[in-house]
């Protein structure tokens, strides 16, 4: 019986992760432009790779392939903040222009593209 | 260069080994033997990386933290990535999409490289917000939306960093600049 609800657990845990992943692909195609695309792959996905994991660990049980699993989740943990990290620090060297606006201002599509366009980063300015 | 001691060779061939089984799974004297060449053949190759030091007044990272306020910070950090996890995946699920990304750039006055290295990594795993660019003192941060970055331009994040490293309490970010437009 208890097995059975460890297998319940795990199983609930890896499908919260695949959602997770899930969203986070869904969100690299919603948002408008790389850096905030950035956050949908690396947050999102952060979370979901980490409940899956932790899930497998569940099932597992306390066995060396837990330890190795554990190694993963802080490895992981770790390396993707600074992976996301390095992609938008490259992409802002290379001169790729942060899509920034406002609600009041860009309530249309033709708006946000303006702003796109009038990419003029004060950021980029300065240096 | 660096000097360490032989205390400091012993941690790391422990570690070492710990790792090596772990990863091996086989406990007989033949596989800890390839173990223990293996681990001596990368300290010796390691030797001169260790003694290297990449940043000027170089620390170990893990002799000026604070221990206990260390292990709170992981639980913390832990807390974060979930939280953040999930306000990502609300912003992205919310048919309008309310975001409004800008990019805020301000000036941190920490102790060192690493403390430098944890902000970044702090600011990236906070909800909404992710670390561009670190230049010597001055960060940029991309923001999801506007409340996102309430907890770093009122300090109470980057005065969480400080305390792993030292007891003094004194403001630590200066020179807010919030950019909301492209204009």
């Amino acid at each position: 019986m208890t097995v059975d609800v460890i297998s319940f657990l795990s199983i609930l845990f890896i499908l919260i992760g695949i959602f997770f992943m899930f969203v986070g692909s869904l969100g690299v195609i919603r948002l408008p432009d790389f850096y905030s695309r950035t956050h949908a792959a690396s947050k999102t996905d952060t979370l979901g790779i980490l409940l899956v994991v932790f899930g497998l660990i569940l099932f597992e049980g306390a066995t060396i392939n837990s330890i190795k699993l554990a190694f993963i989740l802080v490895f992981i943990a770790l390396a993707n903040p600074i992976g996301s990290h390095a992609l938008a620090r490259a992409a802002l060297k290379s001169g790729l222009q942060p899509v920034l606006f406002r609600r009041e201002q860009s309530l249309s599509k033709d708006d946000q593209s303006d702003a796109a366009e009038r990419s003029a980063n004060d950021l980029i300015r300065e240096k | 260069m660096k000097s360490y001691s032989i205390y400091h060779s012993f941690v790391l061939f422990v570690s070492l080994m710990f790792f090596w089984l772990v990863m091996s799974g086989y406990f007989d004297a033949l596989h800890i033997g390839f173990g223990v060449i293996s681990i001596g053949t990368v300290m010796v190759f390691f030797h001169s990386i260790r003694r290297h030091a990449f940043f000027e007044e170089e620390k170990s990272p893990l002799k000026s933290v604070n221990p206990i306020r260390f292990i709170s910070y992981v639980f913390w950090v832990i807390w974060e990535i979930f939280k953040s996890g999930i306000f990502v995946a609300k912003v992205i699920l919310k048919p309008s999409m309310p975001i409004e990304p800008s990019i805020l750039t301000f000036k941190a006055d920490l102790p060192g490289p690493y403390a430098k290295m944890l902000l970044g990594n702090s600011i990236t795993l906070t909800p909404g917000t992710l670390t561009v660019d670190i230049e010597d003192d001055l960060f940029t941060v991309h923001a999801l939306s506007r409340e996102t970055y309430a907890g770093i331009i009122d300090d109470s994040m980057p005065k969480k960093v400080l305390s792993l490293y030292s007891d003094e309490k004194r403001p630590v970010i200066s020179d807010v600049k919030i950019t909301h437009t492209n204009l």
